[in-house]
Parts: C-alpha cells; sequence; structure tokens
C-alpha cells in the first residue's frame, strides 16, 4: 500500500471514528452540551458575545453547538472539524519542512483535542479558537519578509485575543518554533504582545484576571478542566521534535506508526471519559425524551451506578407502572434515590425539575428549573429549560411570563416550532385547556398549598394522589418512599390509594414489605392478611433474597447496626 | 451590469412603491402602545421616552411630537426611536406644559392616524445622574450572572458598577449611597470564599468583616445618616421556604434579626440595648431626614411552631443622638397596620412623608403580589395607600430623590414574576403621577430579552466610579478590616 494512501485513509477514518463516537456512541454528551446553551439570532447576541475577549470564538462555538440538537447533525459537524484541524496541522508540518513519513503524527493534535472533548465540561469553544489560531499562523507564514511578517504575526495576535481568545497564544508559540533560528528574542514578541495584552484587557473587563490567560469560554466551570492547556505546548513542539529526525520513517514505519497512534487513540480516548458523568448523563437525556425503556435497557447494561442514574431508573420504572415491582432488582441507595434534597450542583435540580414535572408537581418543577437555570455555571441560558419554563408558567397561568420564555425561543433554529405552538395558544383558555399536556396537568396539580420544606416529599405525594387518586405515578413514588424507610406505617397508609388507581394485586415488594413487617412481629406468616402471593411466601420461606425488598432490608439493617 | 443596476434600480422604485402612503385615515382613539407612557409625567432631563406601537402588524411608524409651549420633534422607521439631543431640547422648551404624541401607523399604504396622547413635562426636575440598581433573575437558592449597575437616566447607557463574573462566585447587593451621593457609598459582597461590605467614604474604600462576637451575623441593610458619619445597619438570619402551590413561589423570612449603628469615623458599632431584644425581630432601620430619629421595622420573634403568617411588621421609631450614636429610650411606634406587615420605610429628604410597604405578612413584600406602596404625612400623621401608583401586582422597594419630587420603586406589574423600575413624581399635594417604566431605545425587544429582575434601585447624583481592578484585588485578598463593639 502506496504512503499516500494513508494521505486519504487516515483523514477519513478520522472523521469516520468521530461521527459514530460522538453521534452514535456517546450522543449524551452533545445533548449535555446543547443542554446547556442557547443560540438565538439576534444582533444583540453577537454584540454580547464580542464584546468580551474570545467573545466571536465563542459565537462561532455555540452555533454549532445549537446543532447537537440532532446528535448527528451535531457529530458530523465536531468530525469536519476534527478532520480540518488534522489538515491544517498538516500545513504546519509543511511549514516546520517536517518529513512527509511522519505524516500519522499530525493526527496528535487532533486526539489530543478530542480527549480533552471528553471531559463534559471542555467546552468546543477551545477546538474552534485552535483551529483559527493555527490558520492564521499559517497565513503569516505566507509572508516571505522577516519583518513584515513579524509585524503581521503581532497584529495578528491582538486582534486574534480579542476575537478568539488567549488560545492566540498558539500563533505566537509556533510563530516562535517556526523563527527563533532566524529572529531570535524578536520572534518572541508576538507573545509577550499577547500576554501584554491580556493584562491591559483584565483592567477594563470584569472577570478574573486569571480568566484572560485561561480563557473565559473554554470550559464550564471556571478554572476547571485545565487539560487544554497541554495544547499550547503539544502544538508548537510536535513539529520541532518530529524535526530532529531528519531521516524519517521508512515505509513500514510509516505504517506502523499510524497503526499505534489509531490504536493509542482508541485506547486512550475512551478513557478520558468520566463513566459517572456519561452514564448519568445517558440516562437524564433518556428520561428528558421518555425513552422509559432505553433507561431501563441502558441502566441494566452499564454497572457504575450513580445516585442521579437510580433517579432516572426509577422514574422510568415508575412509568412502566413497575416501581415497587422492580426497583430492588437494582442498587437502591435509600429515599435518595427518588428525589434529591436540593444541592447546587448541575445535575440535581436537572433531575428534581423532570421527576415533579411528571409527578404533577409543576411548582417545584418550576423551581428546579430554575435552579438549573441558574446554576449553569457559564451563565448561558438553556433553551430545554426555557422550555419547561414555559410549560409550567402555562400549567400556572401565568401566560405573560410564559410569553416571555416563548419570545426568546422563537429566535432559535430548532425551538422556534415549538415555542410557536405554545405562544399562539396563550390567550386562548380554550385551547390550552384542550391541550394534552395541560389538559392532564389540569387533572393532576397541586391545589394545596404548603411550603416545600415543611411537607416533605411524602405530603407532597399525598397531596397529589388526593388531588388526583389516579396518579399512579405519585402512588409508587409514595410507596416506594415507605419501601427504601422501611416505614411500615406509611406503607400501610399508602395501600387503599392502589384501588383508586384500579390496581386489583399488590406490587411484588409491597407484598415481600409486608410479609417482612409480619414476620418481624408474629415470627410466623401464619394467618397473613390476604393479598400475598404463593410466590411471594415461598421466595420468603426458603430466603430467595434476590431482586427483593428482603435484600435490601438486611442490607439497611446490618448498615443501621454497624 | 446594465441588469444589475437596473434591477437595483427597480427594487428602489418597488420600495417606495411598497412605502408611499396611498391613503389616511383617522383612528378616534389613542394607540395601543408599550410601555403605557400615555399621561405620564416625566422630568425634562429623562431620556427619550421610546415605545413600541403593539396594536398591529405594521410596515413602519411616523411619529410626530409637538411641545405645548414650543417645538416638536419627527420620526418615522419600524421602531419609534427618537434622537436623543433633540428629544431634551424639545423637552427643556415644555417644562411646566406636556407634550402630544401624533403617531401614525403604515400597514400596506394605508396610514392609520390615531389620536395624539400627552406626556406631561414637570416643573420639578429630577437633579440626578440617574439610578443605581441590581439586576439579579428571581430565583430561589442559586443564582447566576448578577451585578450591581448605574444608569444614566438622560440617555440610555448602563455601566457596570461590579458584576459577580469579577469574583466567581460571589453575590453582591444592598449598595446604598447617602442622599443619592455615591461619594459615601456601601454594599456587600457575599460569597462562601470572599465576603465583605465595601464601604467607600469620599473616593477611598475599604472591605470590612462586619461579623462580631457580639452581632448575630454580617450586616446586612444599610442606611446612611445625612452627616455621613453613621450607616444603620440590621442583621438578619434570612431563610427561605418555596410554594408547591402557584402563584406563590417563595417565602422570605428572618428567624432572628437585630440593628447596630456603625461609626465609621471610630470603626465601631453601637448596639442599643433598648432595641437588642430577642423577642423582637427588628430590621430595615433607617434615621429620618434631620438624623435625629432611627425608624425601623419590628416584628414579634415567633418560636414554631407557627405559621408565617403571623409574622407582621410595625414601623417604630426612637431618638437618635448624632454626637454620640446612641438611640434614646423610648422606642415609639410610628406607623401601625392591623393585621398587615409594614416594611421598607423611607423618609423623603424634605422631610415630609414616608414611603413604605404594606404586604399581607413578612418581610419581603417583593414576592407578595398584594404589596402595596404607602404614604405616610408627617403633618398630619396620616397614611394613605398610593392608589395612583399601586398595580395588581407587587409594587415594593423604593428610594426618594434627593429633592423629593420623584420616587424610583420597583414593580412586577409587567408579568407578574419579572421586577422592573418605575419612576413617579410627586406633588406639592402628595399627590403622585401615573408611573413610567424607565425608558429603554426599544423597550419592548429589552424588557422581553431581560430574564433578570431590579433590585433595590436608587437615585444617584453621579456616575458611581470604583476601580474594578481594585476591587478584585481587594475582594480576593484575605484582609478584612475588623470593627469594634461599643
Amino acid at each position: 500500500m502506496n504512503q499516500k494512501v494513508l494521505k486519504y485513509i487516515l483523514p477519513l477514518l478520522l472523521f469516520v471514528a468521530a461521527f459514530l463516537f460522538w453521534g452514535v456512541i456517546h450522543p449524551e454528551l452533545l445533548f449535555y452540551h446543547e443542554f446547556y446553551q442557547m443560540f438565538i439570532f439576534d444582533k444583540d447576541y453577537f454584540y454580547e458575545h464580542i464584546a468580551l475577549p474570545g467573545g466571536l470564538c465563542d459565537y462561532l462555538a455555540e452555533f454549532i453547538t445549537q446543532f447537537y440538537f440532532y446528535p448527528l447533525l451535531g457529530a458530523f459537524f465536531i468530525a469536519t472539524l476534527y478532520v480540518v484541524v488534522h489538515q491544517i496541522t498538516i500545513k504546519i508540518f509543511n511549514i516546520f519542512e517536517v518529513s512527509k513519513s511522519f505524516y500519522p503524527f499530525s493526527l496528535l493534535p487532533t486526539l489530543f483535542l478530542w480527549g480533552c472533548m471528553c471531559d463534559e465540561n471542555f467546552l468546543i469553544c477551545f477546538v474552534v479558537a485552535a483551529l483559527v489560531n493555527m490558520v492564521v499562523f499559517w497565513c503569516v507564514e505566507l509572508v516571505s519578509k522577516p519583518n513584515t511578517k513579524l509585524i503581521f504575526a503581532i497584529f495578528c495576535g491582538i486582534f486574534s485575543y480579542w476575537f478568539i481568545g488567549p488560545c492566540a497564544i498558539i500563533i505566537a508559540l509556533l510563530y516562535v518554533a517556526k523563527n527563533y533560528k532566524k529572529q531570535g528574542l524578536k520572534s518572541v514578541v508576538p507573545v509577550m504582545t499577547i500576554l501584554l495584552e491580556a493584562l491591559i484587557v483584565s483592567r477594563f473587563v470584569s472577570y478574573p484576571i486569571s480568566c484572560f490567560y485561561l480563557g473565559i469560554d473554554y470550559t464550564r466551570f471556571p478554572f476547571k478542566s485545565l487539560a487544554y492547556l497541554w495544547f499550547y505546548i503539544l502544538c508548537p513542539l510536535l513539529p520541532v521534535l518530529l524535526n530532529l529526525f531528519k531521516k524519517g520513517f521508512s515505509t513500514r514505519q510509516i505504517f506502523i506508526s499510524a497503526f499505534a497512534i489509531i490504536v493509542l487513540g482508541l485506547f486512550c480516548i475512551p478513557k478520558c471519559l468520566d463513566s459517572v458523568a456519561w452514564q448519568t448523563i445517558r440516562i437524564y437525556s433518556l428520561v428528558y425524551k421518555g425513552s422509559w425503556d432505553d433507561v431501563i435497557d441502558f441502566y441494566n447494561k452499564h454497572l457504575t451506578p450513580s445516585t442521579y442514574a437510580v433517579q432516572g431508573l426509577n422514574l422510568a420504572l415508575a412509568h412502566k407502572g413497575v416501581l415497587t415491582d422492580k426497583m430492588f432488582c437494582y442498587y437502591q441507595p435509600g429515599s435518595m434515590g427518588l428525589i434529591s434534597t436540593f444541592k447546587t450542583d448541575m445535575f440535581t435540580s436537572m433531575l428534581n425539575c423532570e421527576i415533579f414535572f411528571r409527578l404533577g408537581a409543576y411548582n417545584l418543577s418550576q423551581r428546579y428549573a430554575f435552579e438549573s437555570q441558574e446554576n449553569i455555571s457559564n451563565f448561558r441560558n438553556s433553551s430545554k429549560l426555557f422550555v419547561r419554563l414555559g410549560q409550567t408558567a402555562i400549567v400556572n397561568k401565568q401566560y405573560k411570563v410564559a410569553r416571555k420564555y416563548f419570545i426568546k425561543l422563537s429566535k432559535t433554529l430548532f425551538y422556534k416550532d415549538i415555542a410557536m405552538n405554545y405562544y399562539n395558544m396563550l390567550g386562548d383558555e380554550k385551547r390550552v385547556e384542550e391541550y394534552p399536556e395541560f389538559a392532564f396537568a389540569d387533572k393532576v396539580k397541586l391545589e394545596k398549598d404548603g411550603v416545600q420544606e415543611d411537607l416533605g416529599t411524602d405530603e407532597i405525594f399525598e397531596n397529589l394522589i388526593k388531588k388526583y387518586p389516579k396518579n399512579y405515578l405519585a402512588i409508587q413514588y409514595y410507596q416506594a418512599s415507605a419501601l427504601l424507610e422501611m416505614n411500615y406505617k406509611k406503607l400501610c397508609n399508602s395501600l387503599p390509594f392502589l384501588s383508586y388507581a384500579g390496581k386489583k394485586t399488590l406490587p411484588k415488594h409491597v407484598q415481600e414489605a409486608l410479609v417482612y413487617f409480619y414476620y418481624n412481629e408474629h415470627k410466623s406468616l401464619k394467618n397473613i392478611p390476604q393479598g400475598i402471593s404463593h410466590e411471594v411466601i415461598s421466595a420468603f420461606e426458603v430466603k430467595r433474597l434476590e431482586d427483593t425488598f428482603w435484600r435490601y432490608a438486611i442490607f439497611v439493617k446490618n448498615h443501621e447496626n454497624k | 451590469m446594465k441588469n444589475f443596476i437596473y434591477s437595483i434600480l427597480l427594487i428602489f422604485c418597488f420600495s417606495g412603491c411598497y412605502n408611499s402612503v396611498k391613503q389616511t385615515i383617522s383612528i378616534g382613539h389613542e394607540p395601543e402602545i408599550w410601555p403605557d407612557y400615555s399621561g405620564v409625567t416625566i422630568p425634562y432631563e429623562i431620556a427619550p421616552m421610546n415605545f413600541n406601537f403593539v396594536g398591529c402588524a405594521y410596515n413602519y411608524l411616523k411619529l410626530i411630537v409637538k411641545g405645548s409651549v414650543s417645538g416638536s420633534l419627527e420620526t418615522s422607521g419600524k421602531n419609534i426611536e427618537m434622537d436623543v439631543e433633540s428629544w431634551h431640547t424639545l423637552v427643556k422648551q415644555n417644562k411646566g406644559g406636556y407634550l402630544e404624541f401624533f403617531l401614525s401607523v403604515v400597514v400596506n399604504g394605508v396610514q392609520s392616524d390615531y389620536q395624539p396622547f400627552k406626556m406631561f413635562v414637570s416643573n420639578d426636575g429630577l437633579e440626578e445622574y440617574g439610578l443605581t440598581y441590581r439586576k439579579i433573575a428571581p430565583g430561589y437558592v442559586s443564582y447566576g450572572k448578577m451585578g450591581l449597575y448605574c444608569r444614566n437616566l438622560s440617555d440610555f447607557q448602563e455601566d457596570v458598577i461590579i458584576e459577580n463574573t469579577l469574583v466567581y462566585g460571589t453575590c453582591v447587593n444592598c449598595h446604598t449611597a447617602n442622599k443619592t451621593n455615591p461619594d459615601n457609598f456601601v454594599f456587600h459582597v457575599r460569597g462562601q470564599e470572599y465576603g465583605g461590605t465595601v464601604i467607600n467614604r469620599n473616593g477611598n474604600h475599604k472591605i470590612y468583616d462586619t461579623k462580631t462576637e457580639q452581632t448575630i451575623g454580617a450586616a446586612v441593610y444599610p442606611y446612611w445618616h445625612k452627616s455621613g458619619r453613621y450607616i444603620a445597619f440590621s442583621t438578619n438570619l434570612t431563610f427561605q421556604v418555596f410554594h408547591t402551590v402557584n402563584p406563590k413561589r417563595i417565602e422570605v423570612f428572618d428567624r432572628k434579626s437585630d440593628l447596630q449603628i456603625y461609626d465609621v469615623d471610630n470603626n465601631q458599632f453601637v448596639i442599643s440595648q433598648e432595641i437588642k431584644n430577642d423577642t423582637l425581630l427588628e430590621t430595615f432601620p433607617v434615621f429620618s431626614t434631620h438624623g435625629d430619629e432611627l425608624y425601623y421595622c419590628a416584628a414579634r420573634r415567633l418560636l414554631p411552631p407557627y405559621y408565617l403568617e403571623d409574622i407582621k411588621y410595625t414601623i417604630m421609631k426612637v431618638k437618635f443622638d448624632e454626637n454620640t450614636g446612641n438611640t434614646g429610650n423610648k422606642i415609639d411606634t410610628l406607623i401601625f397596620h392591623d393585621g398587615k406587615s409594614a416594611t421598607f420605610p423611607r423618609p423623603s429628604y424634605d422631610g415630609k412623608y414616608l414611603m413604605y410597604t404594606v404586604a399581607d405578612y413578612g418581610t419581603f413584600p417583593i414576592w407578595h403580589n398584594e404589596a402595596d406602596l404607602y404614604l405616610y404625612n408627617f403633618a398630619d400623621s396620616t397614611s394613605r395607600p398610593i392608589t395612583e401608583v399601586n398595580s395588581e401586582f407587587s409594587d415594593s422597594f423604593h428610594n426618594w430623590s434627593e429633592n423629593s419630587k420623584w420616587f424610583v420603586f420597583t414593580s412586577r406589574r409587567i408579568d407578574g414574576l419579572f421586577t422592573h423600575l418605575y419612576i413617579s413624581h410627586i406633588d406639592e399635594n402628595g399627590v403622585c403621577s401615573k408611573p413610567f417604566v424607565i425608558p429603554q431605545k426599544n423597550p419592548l425587544d429589552y424588557y422581553n430579552n431581560l430574564f433578570l429582575s431590579y433590585n433595590t434601585p436608587d437615585f444617584t447624583k453621579k456616575k458611581v466610579d470604583i476601580s474594578k481592578n481594585i476591587l478584585r484585588s481587594e475582594i480576593t485578598s484575605t484582609e478584612r478590616e475588623k470593627i469594634e463593639v461599643r
């Protein structure tokens, strides 16, 4: 095979691998990124961005991120970006006169960026910034006269810093790497200019000083996910190091190196994923879409459960009507597996918002949607949260508030239709009442007020059931809560609710719990009340604990005894 | 090339045809505009009172503004954007008179001429540079981007005093100037890592740690003494709970609160043993106009179990000795509303009135739709609701201009959730004018896109000028001035 074939195969492999990785294997990460932003086609939105250093790059990155709404489309954009980064790396290799036999090494910067992107809080803004700056460097090197080139590099650095951000340092570092031999210390001037510019800008813009060096929008959380900083070393150092090997590789070595780099990529990139984070995000994305079977399926296949993942699973089981039949087939971390108490992290509010929305506690769902929105650490808006806030506002008949959310959403590309659908029904009470989502909400939503902290979730579940006795989700949650707390009295209180929901038999775990409590009190199962099936009684008698309430009860008891 | 030029010419011709008026009709009522500025009273310094036409879809608008005394102004286009200088000239010419707005709406070549509406130009100027306020989402526990801002009321310029992007994770609040003069200015910075109270006095500022062993926490609600020597603070242990059912969302209440007077010259807290009372919740202290009295709100401190609806505040008064910083022995009730809670007392700087907010209960009326503004008249010791200003939604925090002819207040009347700022004039008889929301270049666009609420507005004599760089380094340092207690 001719090594020139690599020139076509490697980019193609890169594209396909990236497309599959982001679009098919890990679409949840794209969902997560898209969840936490709202790109609007509005001149003020553009001006807000370019008023900050790196703002234009951030704007472009958000433009791309909006396409993650369709993961395959998002994956297409990312894969294309990778190929372009790869191609520009080759151009830079040519500038440095790196031997063409080192062609496979041109993949390394792209693979590095790919690995960084596996951190769910690393934003594509940096990838766009790196690409733009590498292109700018390539343009700078087209200038042949040294002094003109230097001045051009300085100006490019200054402009790039403002529009693209501190990643402009790549231009300067590449410039030094290429031109130090010929220009000496003069070649360092672009670096100094950018560092000085950062200091000057910091006097006028309200951000911590480190942001002007690390970037405002390269990561979701300030001062975290900083592995990308190694790119500032990798990018200029790689061609310099490769240039030390003037001899180059033989054809056989080229293919071996290509193979090794591909294998390295295949091995290392998945390791960059935080397994708990991506699994939690996957479950949440499925919960958001209401794909309950997929939630359960996914949970069955992956074994690093987090409390959040369990919450998603329990919601899915409840939607399938089997929460109190199957919940103990899975790890349960106690009551936290149903609903979390409030915490200022990204996941708690997201999940609580969904759970309360599905249960019919719309005011609480509204609260958590709001908290999620305010928890977005880079102060972005979220289109999905705006939809939820608009929906809960309609349920609460706050039409003017709802209007505001939908007017904003009407300026987005992918939420425009849903926003206009809701917007057009505002003011038409009849149309709102007839809309299935709101018709259901009207039946289910709480009417008896209380304050959340005083009430606790139990009273909320009870009030939901009293409002709409057929709210089987709320009934299951109430019973699940009793099971997880091992609260016999609460469990008994919940039994009449089942008849409201038209259930003729007791759920499996409820039967198991009743057997457990009855046996603890009477030390035998003689005269146990009706409603307990023979299967449950036999399983208890032979101590078949797997997938039962009893295993959970033993675990809790052992834990208490410790 | 020829074809290209002909196409361009054709486009111009067609657009001309499209825009030209073929027919004019008169409409027998005022246009439907937003904000509803019809009948408001404005100061002559105010920025152009741009508005949007919301009656129907249209091609463009034409506006002629005529002064009752003299002058006129014309503008046209997709939006009403009056030229700032021309506007100021016109308004100044018509002080004491009114402006008449003749709006025409062109739809598909048909021009509809609406009945004119008026804005009255007060003889009383604002005599202020503008406003300071905080903008923050009307949220629950978490907060995103927020900051303190300074708005020039003569144009649309808004400057940042401090935003919480300066130091991540911080919250900034309770900015208060001394009688609208920001040479004496205080605000709090809160956060897990960096907290403190910034006191700016005559251009010099320091950051203080206002927690002491003798007080229950850091200082909260501030108010300057007219001399600039004292700041009255409350200290509050504040909690929030959240309603499960609409329309209420949040209740904010204090479990404990006390007052202290900060002597700026001696860097000391003066704690009044007469006021300090564990059976009461004292908050929102303010000095009287003449500085010889202290007003504050007090409610019985209830022990659990209790209902939040039982927490009702009354406005108290006590003598204050400017020389010693001590309060008197006798505490009197100034304002009591049976079955209601009175909060946010704010005396006018001319000593005539005290404005306050009344809600059904509690200490945080912004979350109460029934909250309204009231005016207490010192001359005859009577109170009345400012019905000409109040709305069906929360009307809450307020402050006076230094000449006491204008006041700014927060209101949720637009949509019931997001708080906006309104200005109203009060005449010599104590009658207030129809309030107007602070003008924006394109108000509908601006307010539709604003998902933040305005908080704690106050007038300011001049632009607030604090160096962000110095603030940044001071806030992130661990050094804080300590305060003694006497």
